[in-house]
């Protein structure tokens, strides 16, 4: 059986604690923060030539996954989700409910991978490994990311903490098939089609975690519309669209700006537009970019649709006076925004967002409740 | 007049004509400061973003008296908050019909004698919004008198059914397919080791259906296992380049120039009511003669939605038309999901 020396492997990584796994990943991270570390070269070569990215924005990519990677933010993620991150060690007393919990992460994720950006691969796998399962990806033919190069890496710093993850081909659906059998615990990122399809192959008994298609706004209010801020504002949301290319999840699939402000949607539309030609777009992109800028004039109501997108909606950057954010932030929350930001931080989600609107590891673990 | 003046007169009224009845692409062209009365050249009436035609209603009428609707298939059409698909709405589909049919005869159909049909798509009433299929049919009633037969049944491709029938075929073939389902029929030929002889003279119209999925093949293979497998020879490959937004195709002049023995490098064209611009994505303007750019199209037989359209196309021109060079790389503005790989499909 494929996953006979996998398991083996994950037993060994079972004894160790969560938070040295934790240490070893912050440390593997903050070799990655350094410019000439071989395999972050590696990735950036990969990302450019494979994903497309230009040099600047794969550079950018990474330093702001791996600045989310270190070990005092993996440790905030772990009390974030778990509040006493030991329960994946132990049993631990929980004074809410007098009952002693324990924690075990799935023995075998499955995660299946989509090509538009390369981060929830990374994030995904370091999820798992900080549950000490055994983590097998699939990643997307069309574009696999570095994956596999970070794996590499990870090998040289941690063997037996590198031991229990694979990857396998693409294309081989008759072996992901069989390991979604096997596993505990199926996570998968694609387009609802794609999970739908998906979720068919997954037995009743194995939990099923699906990210799907996903979108992202971002609204300017009329009162901070004004001459002398909206320069620096237009560069900070041409950032957020050039961050991941205008095409992860986060990054805005719209703008929208009030009418009626001492600067016009129009205009604001104009200083995007040359914030935008400011940064190393290729010029397909960019003018791709001023297309949707130009069609983008012509919709009009927010509310509307946000309405429409539904429970497709995930992040909203958000400029407004203080009153008036108050009332918006608490309407956007009844319509399902899951991360409400300043605009130029869209891209920089902290380790601890609740991902699509929910806990992340807390939902993959399995707990057992001590009453005795 | 000469012809380019009488385009050029032509455009200036549709043009008119869709800036008043189309508020949507009224409200664009403001946008872009070109109106009816400041347009000097056909070349500057704005063309509309094809992901306009996903996120607008792009008609000279009300949408409810459509009397047909065609839908992009999903798969190339990205950009806006929600994931759909583009919609192209008809008032009549007199015009349309009647733009089909000359230049499918001058550049599938050149020489004469009788001929029988194949489609490897869905049948019209199968798929009644696909535009292919919609013209397709179209080509049926009027060469084959309606007797050619198609091979996509419920999303089934009938590979077996289809070998057998052209193995048993007589007269000269016209073969449509698209790339993808062409790629597929040849594979199972392959695989099951069946080489098949086609009549002299038969033809293949191939259509782009790759778009957006990861199996790109290359054309120069696919057509080197058509001569293969089929005995179809590469100068009657015939690529055709249709978009659900226009209204009129394009394609490869290779079977025209092969029949009449005209030397040259083939390249793509469209009937005289059309105009292609090659734009150059570093200054928005016309790219120079041979760089390679956007394409943009100009339809007159698009008199009900909107003229221009501004395609995420890469080519270049060539000839008196231009040579497509398919999409650029990492091309795809996505939300989440929009066009992630969808491996089970490969």
């Amino acid at each position: 059986m494929i996953t006979g020396k996998l398991e083996e492997a994950r037993r060994l990584l079972e004894r160790r604690s969560t938070v040295s796994i934790a240490a070893s990943l912050g440390e593997l991270s903050s070799l990655w923060l350094k410019r000439n570390y071989s395999f972050r070269k590696k990735a950036v070569r990969r990302l450019v030539t494979k994903s497309h990215f230009t040099e600047k924005m794969a550079q950018v990519l990474l330093d702001a996954l791996f600045k989310e990677l270190t070990y005092a933010k993996l440790i905030k993620l772990l009390r974030s989700e778990f509040r006493d991150p030991r329960v994946l060690d132990e049993f631990r007393p929980d004074r809410a409910s007098g009952v002693r919990h324990r924690a075990h992460g799935p023995r075998l994720i499955m995660h299946i991978f989509a090509g538009n950006v390369p981060n929830p691969s990374i994030i995904s796998f370091i999820l798992g490994m900080l549950l000490k399962s055994a983590n097998i990806g699939k990643l997307s033919s069309s574009d696999d990311g570095f994956l596999n190069i970070y794996l590499d890496s990870l090998r040289e710093q941690d063997q037996a903490l590198a031991a229990p993850q694979r990857l396998i081909p693409p294309k081989d659906r008759a072996l992901l098939r069989s390991l979604i059998q096997e596993s505990d615990l199926v996570v998968a990122y694609g387009t609802d089609e794609t999970l739908k399809k998906i979720r068919e192959d997954v037995p009743l008994n194995v939990f099923f975690a699906g990210y799907g298609h996903r979108v992202s706004f971002a609204f300017f209010a009329k009162e901070i519309l004004r001459k002398n801020k909206i320069s620096s504002l237009a560069r900070r949301v041409a950032r957020d669209i050039w961050m991941m290319d205008a095409r992860g999840c986060l990054s805005p699939e719209r703008l929208y700006a009030e009418a009626g402000g001492e600067v016009s949607p129009q205009e604001f539309a104009e200083q995007v537009l040359r914030a935008l030609e400011k940064l190393d777009f290729s010029a397909e992109r960019l003018y791709q970019l001023k297309n949707w800028l130009k069609l983008g004039q012509l919709q009009g109501n927010f509310f509307e649709n946000l309405q429409a997108a539904g429970k497709t909606l995930q992040c909203m950057a958000l400029e407004a006076g203080p009153e008036r954010k108050k009332r918006i932030v608490e309407k956007l929350s009844e319509l399902g925004v899951n991360r409400i930001c300043r605009a130029g931080a869209m891209q920089a989600p902290p380790l601890t967002w609740h991902h699509d609107g929910r806990f992340n590891m807390a939902s993959w673990v399995t707990w057992t409740d001590d009453e005795t | 007049m000469s012809c380019e003046e009488k385009f050029e007169a032509l455009a200036f009224k549709i043009f008119s004509y869709q800036f008043e009845k189309n508020l949507n692409y009224k409200k664009f062209c403001v946008l872009e400061g070109k109106t009816p009365s400041n347009v000097s050249s056909w070349k500057e009436i704005p063309a509309i973003p094809a992901a306009g035609f996903k996120e607008l209603a792009l008609a000279t009428f009300p949408v409810r008296r459509a009397v047909k609707i065609f839908k992009t298939s999903g798969t190339t059409q990205r950009l806006g908050p929600i994931p759909g698909r583009g919609v192209h709405f008809f008032d009549t589909l007199k015009l349309y019909g009647a733009a089909v049919l000359p230049p499918f005869r001058k550049y599938l159909l050149p020489d004469s004698g009788p001929c029988s049909f194949y489609f490897l798509m869905p049948s019209p009433t199968e798929a009644p919004e696909s535009s292919l299929s919609y013209m397709m049919g179209i080509v049926n009633r009027s060469f084959a008198a309606g007797q050619g037969r198609y091979y996509v049944k419920k999303g089934e491709l009938l590979l077996k059914r289809l070998a057998t029938d052209l193995q048993n075929e007589k007269k000269k073939v016209f073969l449509a397919s698209t790339a993808f389902a062409l790629k597929t029929f040849l594979d199972d030929l392959e695989q099951r080791k069946c080489l098949i002889r086609l009549p002299a003279a038969s033809r293949l119209m191939e259509t782009g259906g790759f778009k957006g999925r990861s199996r790109e093949v290359s054309k120069k293979a696919l057509y080197g296992a058509c001569e293969k497998f089929l005995g179809i020879q590469k100068d009657y490959c015939v690529s055709e380049y249709g978009m659900t937004e226009l209204s009129s195709q394009f394609y490869d002049t290779t079977l025209h120039d092969a029949v009449l023995k005209i030397k040259r490098k083939s390249f793509k064209a469209g009937p005289p009511w059309t105009r292609t611009l090659v734009m150059d994505p570093r200054t928005g303007r016309e790219a120079k003669r041979g760089a390679v750019g956007f394409l943009r199209h100009f339809d007159l037989a698009n008199r009900g939605s909107v003229l221009a359209l501004q395609t995420e196309d890469l080519g270049r021109v060539v000839g008196v038309g231009f040579e497509l060079l398919g999409r650029a790389p990492g091309s795809v503005l996505r939300g989440c999901s929009l066009s992630y790989e969808e491996f089970l499909r490969s």
